[in-house]
């Protein structure tokens, strides 16, 4: 792929609207045609892809927005940062592959790493050279994260992990794990909690696909067997990188993914692409329900728009977000839902499938019959305890493979008779 | 202007507001009419050569949204617009000062001889009617009013018999649909006003009131029910405050769907108020049902169904 250099970012103190209009030309003049979910030449793209594409989208200015100067980022505002997502949800082209990176290990890292983990880590984040996975979720300690178990132990200079984390998006590419430990034991709550920035190539570590409902692999267990790292990966004071991350976190939760209400609006214009491509669907446009529907959901990207632009007045304007950073997350999740049940809706009674969308909803539509996903199905499987030990699990022999002795959960594949066994 | 210059803010206007409208509470029309004018609420949108305050209509909105939150029964919203609308003539001044009262009938037009939705026609000197070119100002006394009480009894909406009608004034198509434009937005914020005071209301009640040892707001249940009216009421605060913003490119915003995304997002947040103040909620003596009855008038004046429509093709269109 071949993008055009950007004229721009030689002058950062450019207004908001030149901005927008520099990202939208730039990204209409080299979205590569194959990663634009609402044409026809769309595939997914291959991780080197959407990798080159990023990577070109930083050095045109249209990443790491508000980072500083000395660690890659272009030294804007939240307002530059908004005008750009703005575009970027107005086109149909794939979500970020570094987004643990850009949203969560980057700001993490600003605020508590030290100036050498600033320049190594931040720089390299925008060009596309790390990915981050995010190594906070384990087994029994999911919504109720302080009692996470995966431990470190200071031995002189360097720190010795042991535990486990799941759901880990990303671990099987990723080239760091920001990893949160702790120092003490499970009844320390929220004291002690130790997070690390550890290369996932540390001899120790192992990471196991999990298949997910959409029949991706996107998340994985994660082993962590007696890893070394120095102290230098270390990202702040024990409890320091828990406290920051949640400030952070408080933030980044109202600040990234701000194209949300731009690219819901986009793919509601799919919607009705594919829809006037069907002469049945077509008719369905004209009817008042369906007409009624959508200008529910018009009403809805505007107040999610509304709660966007208000978080970054309020950020400007130095007010502290607290809980509030959650508000466009959730609402964007509820005004999705209300969408893709309507998308069901409107397309079920056709039973047709969505020939000019082909990006996100294949297989949402195709859910209930999908000949690619056999173990949703309704016939008996057989049991697969999630908590019981691996020998339970079943009988393909290949149990050894992922046995190991003292832990609680092994790591589970999905196999043809349904239980997770890897095969 | 100077107001402006001297960086008012509209959040400034909603203390005073409140003040003012809790001082009519409970008074009769005319009453209210002149507490209202001497408090400057009527003018806050209309010129300053007569009587009024010269600013945006984002100033208006505030006050707008502290009567729908203590209630205030008045067409508020209506005497505002037009006060703004007819700048050009004494009519502006008159309504500023609270001298006269004006409504509006939200459907039907001179044309078809018969006009509906207007509220508080009974109390009011002028009613605003559509006409073939814009809408006519007409004079109360030349119509005959009939109550019709279906959605609310104790403030029901008037159909107007336009036969006899006497013109007062025009207005210009464009004019007029400025005056809808502006009237979505002052509705809008008086529709987040009464589903702010409802849920204030819920999270005060389900506090204080305990069922199995607790107060009711110690369960989830209940924390997410309110977490998710309080979700609704800011994005709808949201949108409009941002419908009032320009883009980054200078163009005005659509104010459409801030009003019909307030008015679906109120029917939520009143109607759990009231599922949440259990068998209370549904008598007559809590006031959360007047709310509901005026959301439910609002979307009825204003055909939200239709409207909503409306967006749907529009958007379709823009494909
Ligand atoms: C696609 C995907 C990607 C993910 N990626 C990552 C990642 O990269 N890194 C990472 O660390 N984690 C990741 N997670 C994990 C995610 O953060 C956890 O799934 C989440 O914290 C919930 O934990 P759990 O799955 O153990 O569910 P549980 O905590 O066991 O909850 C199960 C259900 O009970 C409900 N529940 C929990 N507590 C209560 C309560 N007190 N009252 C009422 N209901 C309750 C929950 O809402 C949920 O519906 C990912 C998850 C998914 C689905």
């Amino acid at each position: 792929m071949d993008f055009h250099a950007n004229p721009l970012t030689a002058q950062p103190a450019i207004a908001p609207d030149a901005y927008r209009a520099h990202a939208r030309e730039w990204l209409k003049n080299n979205l590569p045609a194959h990663m634009r979910a609402d044409t026809l030449d769309y595939r997914s793209p291959t991780l080197a892809e959407s990798s080159q594409w990023e990577a070109a989208m930083y050095r045109a200015g249209l990443a790491g927005m508000t980072w500083p100067v000395e660690y890659g980022g272009h030294g804007l505002t939240l307002r530059e940062h908004l005008a750009v997502n703005k575009e970027i949800g107005a086109l149909a082209m794939p979500e970020s592959v570094s987004s643990i990176g850009k949203e969560l290990a980057g700001p993490i890292i600003m605020t508590v790493g030290t100036e050498a983990q600033k320049k190594t880590f931040l720089p390299a984040i925008l060009q596309m050279q790390n990915y981050w996975c995010q190594g906070f979720s384990e087994p029994d300690a999911g919504s109720d994260l302080v009692r996470l178990r995966t431990r470190a132990t200071q031995e002189g200079d360097q720190w010795r992990i042991n535990g486990q984390k799941i759901w880990t998006s990303g671990a099987a590419k990723a080239h760091y794990c920001l990893l949160l430990t702790r120092t003490g034991t499970v009844a320390d709550k929220h004291r002690g909690l130790l997070m690390f920035a550890v290369p996932m190539d540390t001899p120790g570590i192992r990471v196991v696909p999990i298949r997910s409902i959409d029949n991706k692999e996107s998340f994985a267990e994660v082993f962590f067997d007696d890893v070394i790292v120095p102290d230098s990966a270390r990202l702040g004071a024990p409890d320091e990188g828990w406290n920051a991350a949640i400030r952070v976190l408080s933030i980044e939760r109202a600040t990234n993914r701000m194209y949300r209400p731009w690219r819901f609006e986009c793919e509601l214009r799919q919607l009705v692409q594919a829809c006037q491509s069907d002469a049945q669907l077509a008719g369905r446009l004209t009817e008042s329900y369906y007409q009624r529907r959508i200008g529910q959901l018009v009403c809805e990207i505007d107040g999610l728009k509304g709660l966007v632009e208000q978080s970054v007045d309020q950020l400007l304007a130095g007010a502290a977000i607290g809980a509030r950073g959650s508000l466009t997350k959730l609402y964007w999740s509820n005004a999705t839902r209300h969408s893709w049940h309507w998308r069901r809706k409107s397309s079920h009674r056709s039973g047709r499938p969505q020939a000019r969308w082909r990006g996100v909803p294949a297989s949402i539509f195709a859910l209930p019959t999908c000949s690619r996903m056999p173990r949703l199905s309704t016939r008996a499987r057989p049991k697969c305890n999630w908590t019981s030990s691996p020998s339970a699990l079943c009988n393909c022999q290949r149990i050894s493979d992922h046995e190991s002795p003292g832990r609680k959960f092994a790591p589970r594949r999905v196999c043809r008779s349904g239980c997770r066994c890897g095969r | 202007m100077s107001h402006q210059e001297e960086n008012l803010r509209p959040e400034e206007f909603a203390e005073a507001a409140a003040a003012a409208v809790g001082d009519v509470l409970g008074r009769g029309v005319r009453d209210t009419a002149k507490v209202l004018a001497a408090a400057g609420l009527f003018g806050v949108c209309a010129p300053e050569s007569r009587g009024g305050l010269g600013l945006d209509l984002a100033f208006g909105v505030p006050v707008c949204e502290a009567a729908g939150s203590l209630q205030l029964h008045f067409p508020l919203v209506e005497q505002m617009v037009l006060a703004k609308a007819f700048a050009d003539s004494d009519i502006a001044q008159a309504l500023v000062d609270g001298e006269k009262i004006a409504t509006i009938a939200w459907q039907g037009s001179l044309a078809d001889k018969t006009a509906s939705h207007a509220g508080y026609a009974d109390t009011c000197d002028w009613i605003l009617v559509a006409d073939e070119e814009g809408a006519s100002l007409l004079e109360a006394g030349s119509l005959l009013l009939q109550a019709n009480g279906t959605m609310d009894p104790e403030y029901p909406q008037f159909d107007v018999d336009l036969a006899n009608a006497v013109v007062k004034a025009h207005l210009s198509a464009a004019a007029f649909a400025t005056l809808v434009d502006d009237a979505l937005v002052l509705s809008a914020g008086f529709i987040n006003g009464l589903s702010a005071e409802a849920l204030t209301r819920t999270a005060q009640y389900t506090s204080t009131r305990v069922q199995f040892g607790r107060p009711l707001s110690a369960k989830q249940v209940v924390r997410h029910t309110l977490a998710h009216m309080k979700l609704l009421h800011e994005s709808s605060t949201a949108a409009l405050r941002r419908a009032l913003l320009t883009n980054e490119f200078g163009m005005s915003r659509d104010v459409a769907p801030a009003f019909s995304g307030a008015l679906g997002n109120a029917v939520f947040i009143i109607e759990k108020a009231i599922h949440l103040h259990g068998g209370m909620g549904f008598t007559w003596e809590l006031p959360l049902h007047y709310s509901l009855r005026e959301v439910r008038k609002i979307e009825a004046a204003f055909n939200n169904g239709r409207r909503l429509e409306g967006l749907g093709a529009q958007f379709i269109a823009t494909v």
